[in-house]
């Protein structure tokens, strides 16, 4: 072993010179395939960055293991700067090596490298940017597997209108695109009275003055969806603190069992949550791929199943593109991603896309936290009558 | 040196020792650039950046030249404010985003303005001069590091307003009636679909053509800097840099200079503005953060405050190195190579450098007979060479292929002679880096040759380990890492930055 | 105006405790400041570092039966020992090369140190938010009501604690030898090294002291705020930085009292004017501030040296 290893060492350019190998017929393409990842990788919420590429590594993994394809991961670190979005966007439309891509993670780095994956006829899809507006101007590269804002915001705002019998609410946002959409949304279906409408940067951790501000109006509910879970805990602990007992609602990126249940002490308890899918960690068809992950990585949040989604969704195209075409382009995936019908997925719930590239169907369902579990509350499908 | 002077230290001999010998990249560009009239190096200039397309169609490296074209033309304005007049001007990418927002009010359906490039540019010019010239007024009341941090809170409240003016009631403006709150900048979302840049049916739509537009810009402002440093104002600057009592003392109106350093600073950032928001056809609150404030000083200083052709330089780097990072097998040579040229940069005689990699070569077979011996399952299996590599052969006799494959040959003899461990490779990993880290410390303060060998051996194969089983597999984090490596080593091999010489004292 | 005096006396606890934090980062700030004229743009990550050692620890005692008192006592004397050897080894490896540099050399090569220490961070650590859990060491029970307003247990330790600190920072400078060594230095280091002052280890001791102070906040900022992750330093860097110039750079009472002031001026903010703007607020204060006192609130009465 040794003797051949060092061998190897010493001789490995003459070794290379003069081996030569045939190449055979084969049912994996030739030549490197990549699926190019972009999110924040680093910088302030590489927390969101490190979940979706971790999940979107088990996903290469496990198609690599079905197919025995050797498909990698490119990064492309967007860091949460459109400017420098482009530049990773460009990095990954560059390499040849690429044949489909799942991101940019947030709604304005999808808003400033559209164009440019359009013109590179290359399918990006995004886990993540909820923005309406991304999909209405015709793009044909561009696809998500999450519903977005325009539904989410009316669907949490009637459930706490309607079903908790909210009257007067207090909305929060993050000042992130995502945040920021779906508050406006909110804001504008709630029937009841808007009593404070404020933003917190993700930095903040210290929201106890906001707490003794809301604490001296009269407001029966806070709406807070933010993207960091762990501020959500942060604040339902400083409402506890300070003996503010009202109902407390997040949206989507605050499901995460470690940061917004555990990670709270017991002060999220009774708070809703909205989440576009059933909840991956209860559901019998995902607890084999949920076990792989949290003895590969640890425990995650709401960001990384849907990148597995999305990583699925392109990395099962690239398989029937070349089954059908016998090659490999950027083209024929991009066809392929269009025709995607799961009839189900990591979420629970079938994915196909609508001529837009926005997920057909699909809803959203309303979890309770109650003993340290989310528990299903209630759903709302699109296209069904709220009433 | 013979005698410890009074006041200084070591490093201050060591210094000027390294002044008079290493300056050898400065006389290169600088003695070069004396041989041609100014026009002959702008023009030199240009023609390299026109290079660029022709040489390569490939769009990242256009963008990336066209990112450096434009991050020049930013230093230069900062250069202006910070390295000619020596004020520490911290909200500088405030007049940036005010260029590219005034840009996007003027030219987008957001407003419904479309006024023609040719009008928008000098007018955002004159605006950024005009802006600059009002925030300095009460600013240069204070000096230094109190200026530092009133220009930082600016560019704070710039960013902070563009990100949470979207509700504004204005029912107060007279003759304006508007129904409720008005978003004045769409928040986080940003203001997007700009016009392009089009100048006389021109229309610069593609990057290319923006990045031509972009170099055309960034050497007329070189021009244009140029001569203002070599005119009386430019002499008037550098007197005050060096020593403001002195120059006020000489009738010189310090204060009205400062001011000229920051509003002629202010314009050439609201020009830049105005090209990057023209070419991304959108402007975000996201794009002036405090991050490319860092980049933007890392351009200055690294390059050489003061120098004109040290901006160039540190754009280059600035922001060729980090993207051609993203690239983790180009990574890994530049990596590996890397370490062999700062092996032969520390050690002396050079001759050594040769016996140092001999013994780490055996070092690392030694270590692959112990770990095989002890644990004999312990060790990764690995593809051998060969097979890494099948179309090699097919491709051997063409340069540019043994070129491309470099990276990948280099890695798979490395990961071949390493015995790398099965199983928790994190741990491991997260392990070597630590005992790396105080090793790589250790042995920079070692000065005896022997003693610095024999700590070299295991940081060396360390080195590889890490980068082999922790960092390669983390390319967007091990960027920064690096980022971070680069400016902290180049800052103490040439404190005074890479073309610079003269010391500029921020008092 | 009823609103006003509802919410003052639990806003003024709010400001306590987010000033207290602040004062301690704004002094490490401002003491190397006042002895090298550095900003040291590191410092925020070494704060950082100071939350996860701290985080280090709880997690290893929480599961033994130790009393609270002695699990938070070690997590923050571990954090300050450790971010006070950091501190050093920064100084020695960052720095010290550079001490006769231009003055902006170091502050790139700080950037530097700041970018490798949240990236190595990033990298060994994982970006993934953790939580301290402070209700298992200080139950929300304790507290004190006064009147409206509550003080919690932990907000009580939090301000007692940095008091401490504080206090005996001011001992350590007013009164000590290494005290009168560092108010040496830092007026005039020739001058002191001349009088037999060793300038190298005075420095050291400034960092350390410094950096050690960023790590108590570090854990104390944990224990209060509860979550911590690798990029929590470069905003609490900025916040230490302005609250270290509002009080006057370089002077030790200065920052006490410029971290406090930062920390109402936020808190009053969010509670009386707009949550949104917060940071416009306090940086219109700053710049009003800095413009009516050019040389911060307790700034020297400096003579320019020429």
């Amino acid at each position: 072993m040794l003797k051949a290893r060092s061998l190897l060492i010493l001789f490995a350019l003459a070794a290379l010179i003069f081996t030569s190998v045939g190449v055979s017929a084969q049912d994996v393409p030739e030549g490197e395939v990549s699926l190019a990842v972009l999110g924040p990788f680093t910088g302030p919420v590489a927390s969101i960055g490190e979940e979706i590429l971790n999940w979107s590594q088990l996903a290469v993994d496990d198609f690599n293991e079905r197919t025995g394809w050797n498909v990698t991961i490119v990064e492309g670190d967007t860091e949460l700067d459109p400017a420098k979005g482009v530049l990773a966007a460009e990095a990954v439309i560059a390499n040849e090596n690429v044949f489909g891509a799942t991101g940019p993670a947030g709604s304005q780095v999808v808003a400033a490298t559209a164009a440019m994956f359009e013109a590179a006829n290359l399918v990006h899809v995004s886990a993540s940017a909820t923005d309406p507006s991304l999909t209405q101007d015709g793009t044909t590269t561009f696809f998500r597997v999450v519903p977005t804002d325009a539904v989410q915001g009316p669907t949490d705002a009637n459930f706490l209108a309607n079903d908790l019998g909210v009257t007067r609410l207090f909305i929060i946002d993050d000042q992130s695109t995502y945040s920021v959409g779906l508050s406006d949304q909110v804001e504008a279906a709630f029937p009841g009275e808007i009593v404070g409408r404020e933003s917190i940067t993700q930095d903040d951790s210290d929201f106890s003055a906001l707490v003794t501000r809301i604490r001296n109006e009269d407001v029966e509910a806070i709406f807070f969806p933010g993207q960091i879970a762990s501020q959500g805990a942060v604040l339902a602990q400083q409402l506890a603190e300070q003996g503010v007992d009202v109902i407390f609602m997040g949206a989507d990126g605050f499901f995460s069992p470690e940061d917004f249940v555990e990670g709270a002490g017991g002060a999220t308890e009774g708070a809703y949550v909205s989440f576009f899918a059933p909840d991956i960690h209860n559901l019998e068809s995902s607890a084999d791929v949920v076990a792989r992950y949290t003895d590969r990585f640890g425990d995650f949040g709401a960001f990384g199943p849907p990148a597995y989604a999305a990583a699925t969704v392109v990395l099962e195209a690239m398989e029937r593109a070349f089954e059908a075409n016998g090659e490999l382009t950027r083209e024929g995936v991009l066809a392929e991603v269009a025709n995607t019908n799961q009839e189900t997925t990591i979420l629970g719930i079938p994915l196909s896309f609508d001529e837009n590239g926005d997920v057909a169907g699909g809803g959203f369902s309303i979890f309770q936290i109650q003993d340290g579990e989310f528990v299903f509350v209630t759903s709302v499908n699109i296209g069904s009558d709220e009433e | 040196m013979t005698e410890q002077r009074i006041g200084t230290d070591e490093w201050v001999e060591q210094h000027e020792a390294r002044l008079a010998t290493q300056s050898e990249l400065r006389e290169l560009v600088y003695g070069f650039g004396e041989q041609l009239p100014l026009w002959g190096r702008l023009g030199l200039l240009l023609l390299i950046g026109l290079f660029v397309p022709v040489l390569t169609s490939n769009p990242f490296h256009i963008r990336i030249a066209a990112t450096i074209a434009l991050m020049a033309t930013l230093g230069v304005g900062l250069n202006v404010v910070v390295g000619y007049a020596g004020l520490l001007d911290l909200g500088f990418v405030a007049f940036y985003g005010i260029g590219a927002y005034a840009y996007a009010y003027l030219s987008s359906d957001f407003t419904g303005v479309h006024l023609p490039t040719l009008l928008t540019i000098p007018l955002i010019t004159v605006l950024g001069a005009v802006v600059g010239f009002l925030l300095g007024l009460p600013s240069l009341r204070l000096v230094g590091d109190y200026l530092a941090i009133v220009t930082l809170a600016f560019g704070q409240i710039f960013v902070q307003l563009m990100t949470s003016l979207t509700r504004v009631d204005l029912s107060w403006v007279p003759f304006l009636t508007t129904d409720g709150p008005v978003n004045l900048t769409r928040g986080p979302n940003g203001i997007i679909e700009l016009d392009s840049i089009s100048i006389f049916g021109f229309v610069a739509d593609t990057l290319t053509e923006n990045y031509i537009i972009r170099l055309v810009v960034l050497i007329l402002v070189l021009l244009f800097v140029h001569h203002l440093n070599n005119s009386r104002l430019g002499r008037a600057w550098r007197a005050m840099r060096e020593d403001e009592l002195a120059a006020e003392a000489m009738g010189m109106p310090t204060r009205l200079l400062k001011l000229q350093a920051f509003a002629i600073g202010a314009a050439i950032a609201a020009l830049a503005g105005t090209l990057f928001a023209a070419e991304q056809k959108a402007v975000f609150p996201a794009n002036f953060d405090v991050t490319l404030l860092i980049t933007l000083y890392g351009v200055v200083v690294l390059g050489g405050l003061g120098s004109l052709p040290g901006v160039l330089l540190g754009a280059v780097i600035m922001i060729a190195v980090p993207e051609i990072l993203r690239d983790i097998e180009l990574a890994s040579l530049l990596f590996y190579v890397g370490s062999v040229v700062a092996l032969i940069g520390l050690i002396k005689p050079r001759r050594l450098v040769g016996l140092l990699l001999l013994n780490v070569a055996i070092i690392g077979l030694l270590v692959q007979v112990i770990a095989e011996s002890i644990w004999p399952d312990s060790l990764a299996e690995l593809p051998s060479v060969a097979s890494v590599f099948p179309e090699f052969s097919v491709s051997i006799r063409f340069v540019t292929a043994i070129i491309d494959s470099l990276p990948e040959i280099v890695t798979s003899i490395v990961r071949n002679w390493l015995a790398i461990p099965v199983g928790n490779q994190e741990l491991i990993g997260n392990i070597a880096l630590a005992i790396l880290i105080v090793l790589i410390l250790i042995a920079s303060r070692i000065k005896q040759t022997t003693q610095l060998l024999i700590t070299l051996v295991p940081t060396m194969y360390l080195l590889a380990l890490v980068w082999e089983i922790r960092l390669s597999g983390q390319e967007s984090v091990t960027r920064l890492i690096f980022v971070g490596v680069v400016l902290i080593v180049l800052m103490i091999y040439r404190p005074h930055g890479l073309l610079g010489t003269q010391r500029i004292e921020i008092v | 105006m009823d609103n006003f005096f509802a919410q003052l006396p639990q806003q003024i606890i709010n400001g306590l405790t987010l000033g207290a934090v602040y004062a301690l980062i704004a002094l490490g700030y401002s003491m190397v400041y006042g002895i090298l004229q550095l900003l040291n743009f590191a410092h925020g990550d070494v704060f950082m570092i100071g939350a996860f050692i701290g985080f280090g620890i709880m997690s290893a005692m929480l599961s033994t039966s130790a009393p609270s008192v002695i699990i938070i006592a070690l997590m923050i004397v571990a954090a300050m020992i450790g971010c006070g050897v950091l501190g050093v080894v920064i100084e020695r490896f960052a720095y010290r090369p550079l001490r006769n540099a231009p003055r902006i050399a170091p502050l790139i090569s700080a950037l530097g140190v700041s970018f490798f220490l949240q990236n190595v961070i990033q990298l060994t650590l994982s970006a993934r938010f953790r939580t301290y859990q402070t209700a298992q060491l200080i139950p929300g029970s304790i507290g004190v009501d006064l009147g409206t307003a509550r003080l919690s247990g932990v907000r009580a330790l939090v301000i007692i604690v940095a008091f401490l600190l504080m206090f005996l920072l001011q001992y350590l400078v007013r009164r000590s030898k290494l005290g009168r060594a560092m108010r040496a230095v830092a007026t005039d280091k020739d001058a002191a090294a001349m009088m037999g002052v060793d300038v190298d280890r005075v420095i050291m001791a400034t960092f350390f002291v410094g950096s050690a102070l960023a790590g108590a906040a570090g854990v104390l900022n944990g224990l209060v705020f509860f979550r911590i992750w690798h990029f929590m330093g470069f905003n609490a860097g900025l916040k230490g930085f302005t609250a270290a110039v509002v009080g006057g750079i370089g002077n030790v009472p200065g920052a006490m009292f410029g971290g406090f002031f930062l920390g109402f001026a936020e808190t009053f903010a969010v509670g009386f004017l707009s949550p949104t703007f917060k940071d416009v607020i306090a940086f219109v204060v700053l710049i009003a501030v800095l413009l009516i006192r050019p040389r911060g609130l307790l700034g020297a009465r400096l003579v320019q040296k020429v």
